[in-house]
């Protein structure tokens, strides 16, 4: 990273933390989200498929694990849209001072990838309330995924639509994709699924948490998917950046 | 252009908060076309459940009808979050030039509540085209029920915290709870679900889609949570606005 996307990073990580309401909000809806939701949900068993596995488990873990990228995808996408349309006016003048592109760009990504790191370890420390999970580290990595791939997808939204919209059409497309698409309590999968952004994250989430093995091939699906929206997303800031409104 | 003097500051108020809105090309997209969009998304979404004893109906038309009721109640929501912030200044200077702070509220909140009566009309429409409410008149009346609601809230954390950021990050976590909470998709019974304001509404409009009768208590505590939310909404924004909406 140059010495100028550091500058930036540490410019946006700054203004982060001279507003400590983010900072706390940040800090306790996570923690509200999965502890207030597996905490009121029946201790009723439930048998759920995950890839091949049949797992018996109680709806507060099944919920507590569920909710994770549930927080993941609404943080990372209402921050990527913030992004985007700040880029459209700050981030395009610090383009006129001499600021490339790719660093504002390495700078912003940066920020999704801290806030994506403060809420990961908050989320899954109240999950870790009802669960111990199989394989915890893999969990990191879901969670951290469809926290930044829904950042990308947010970069995106904020492109064609404004911030009313955007929050709009992330909070109803991050529930419809996350908890009723992803939904381990359905039966089976629409075909649609596999195309929505938190699909392989999700799944990486749900292996990790109830089975002792990994599908590697998901975590690779995963990554692809964050590559090929994060490469869109960034081209497109590029050009935000450069020709501003 | 002026203001004509003789006009009901009211209808000015309204009329400029919707020329504010419909200014925005999206934004009425955003009111037509989204809502239908996610009502067909939920229905899509949920015919992959299993039948549960406790689901109102078969899982694909349950999705259709919660897909309605986060619809229509979260849009109103989200306008009046970013009307209250954008508005915070204008509205306060207004009511330093003789624009009581009743009034403005007032025009505010009949915009809310215009988005809501389109916004669960569009909503309503794509239901119909998938499931038939026993009792079509109380449904619409419960979703914009729900959206007047919502729109206080929005409106109440716009004035509490007024900033886009954390102010959308707020009421989409609330939002999002509340629409799990409602979704029929696990059965849940504790006492703090009474506290999220869809449950009142989302209960009228069940009973009224899937048995035609009316919840009689459910309508009497939705519209108590409305009017306390009101009257909660009115002394913060009266806060926010006085001194020009200057350091307050």
């Amino acid at each position: 990273m140059s010495r100028r996307a550091l500058t930036a990073l540490e410019m946006g990580l700054r203004e982060y933390g001279r507003t400590p309401i983010l900072l706390a909000l940040l800090l306790f809806l996570p923690a509200y989200m999965v502890g207030l939701f597996s905490w009121i949900v029946p201790d009723s068993p439930v048998r759920v498929e995950i890839g091949v596995a049949q797992v018996a488990t109680e709806f507060p873990e099944l919920y507590a694990v569920a909710m994770v990228p549930v927080v993941g995808a609404l943080v990372g996408g209402i921050a990527g849209l913030f992004a985007m349309q700040s880029a459209r006016t700050a981030d395009a003048r610090l383009v006129l001072t001499g600021f490339d592109p790719v660093e504002i760009m390495v700078a912003r990504f940066g920020l999704l990838v801290a806030a994506a790191g403060v809420i990961t370890p908050i989320a899954l420390a109240v999950m870790a309330r009802v669960l111990d999970p199989e394989q915890l580290g893999w969990l990191v990595i879901a969670t951290l995924l469809v926290t930044t791939t829904y950042g990308a997808v947010g970069l995106l939204v904020g492109i064609v639509a404004n911030r009313l919209v955007g929050v709009y059409v992330i909070l109803l497309g991050a529930t419809l994709d996350v908890f009723l698409y992803q939904n381990p309590a359905a039966t089976e999968q629409s075909w649609v699924a596999a195309w929505l952004p938190a699909h392989y994250g999700t799944r990486l989430a749900l292996d990790a948490a109830f089975t002792p093995v990994v599908d590697r091939s998901v975590f690779a699906h995963a990554l692809c998917y964050l590559l090929v929206v994060g490469t869109i997303a960034a081209l497109v800031f590029r050009h935000e950046v450069r020709e501003p409104e | 252009m002026t203001a004509d003097p003789t006009a009901d500051p009211l209808a000015q108020g309204l009329g400029a908060a919707l020329r504010e809105f419909v200014r925005e090309p999206l934004n009425l997209g955003l009111v037509l076309v989204l809502p239908p969009l996610f009502v067909h998304g939920y229905g899509r979404a949920m015919e992959n459940f299993p039948s549960i004893p406790f689901m109102h109906g078969v899982p694909q038309h349950l999705g259709v009808v919660n897909g309605a009721m986060a619809a229509a109640a979260f849009l109103p929501g989200i306008i009046g979050l970013f009307q209250v912030i954008s508005a915070r200044q204008a509205d306060g200077r207004l009511s330093l030039a003789g624009f009581g702070q009743d009034t403005l509220f007032a025009a505010r909140f009949a915009t809310v509540g215009l988005v809501a009566a389109i916004a669960s009309a569009a909503a309503m429409a794509t239901m119909l085209l998938e499931v038939t409410p026993d009792a079509p008149m109380q449904a619409y009346l419960a979703l914009v029920t729900a959206g007047l609601l919502y729109g206080l809230l929005g409106m109440l954390v716009g004035a509490v915290l007024p900033r886009e950021l954390e102010g959308s990050l707020v009421l989409v976590f609330i939002t999002d709870m509340d629409a799990f909470l409602s979704s029929g998709i696990v059965e849940v019974e504790s006492p703090v679900v009474n506290l999220f304001p869809l449950q009142y509404p989302h209960r009228l409009y069940e009973r009224a889609v899937f048995d035609g009768s009316v919840a009689a208590t459910d309508a009497v505590l939705a519209l108590l949570y409305l009017l306390v939310l009101g009257l909660l909404a009115i002394v913060v924004y009266a806060r926010l606005t006085e001194n020009g909406g200057v350091g307050s």
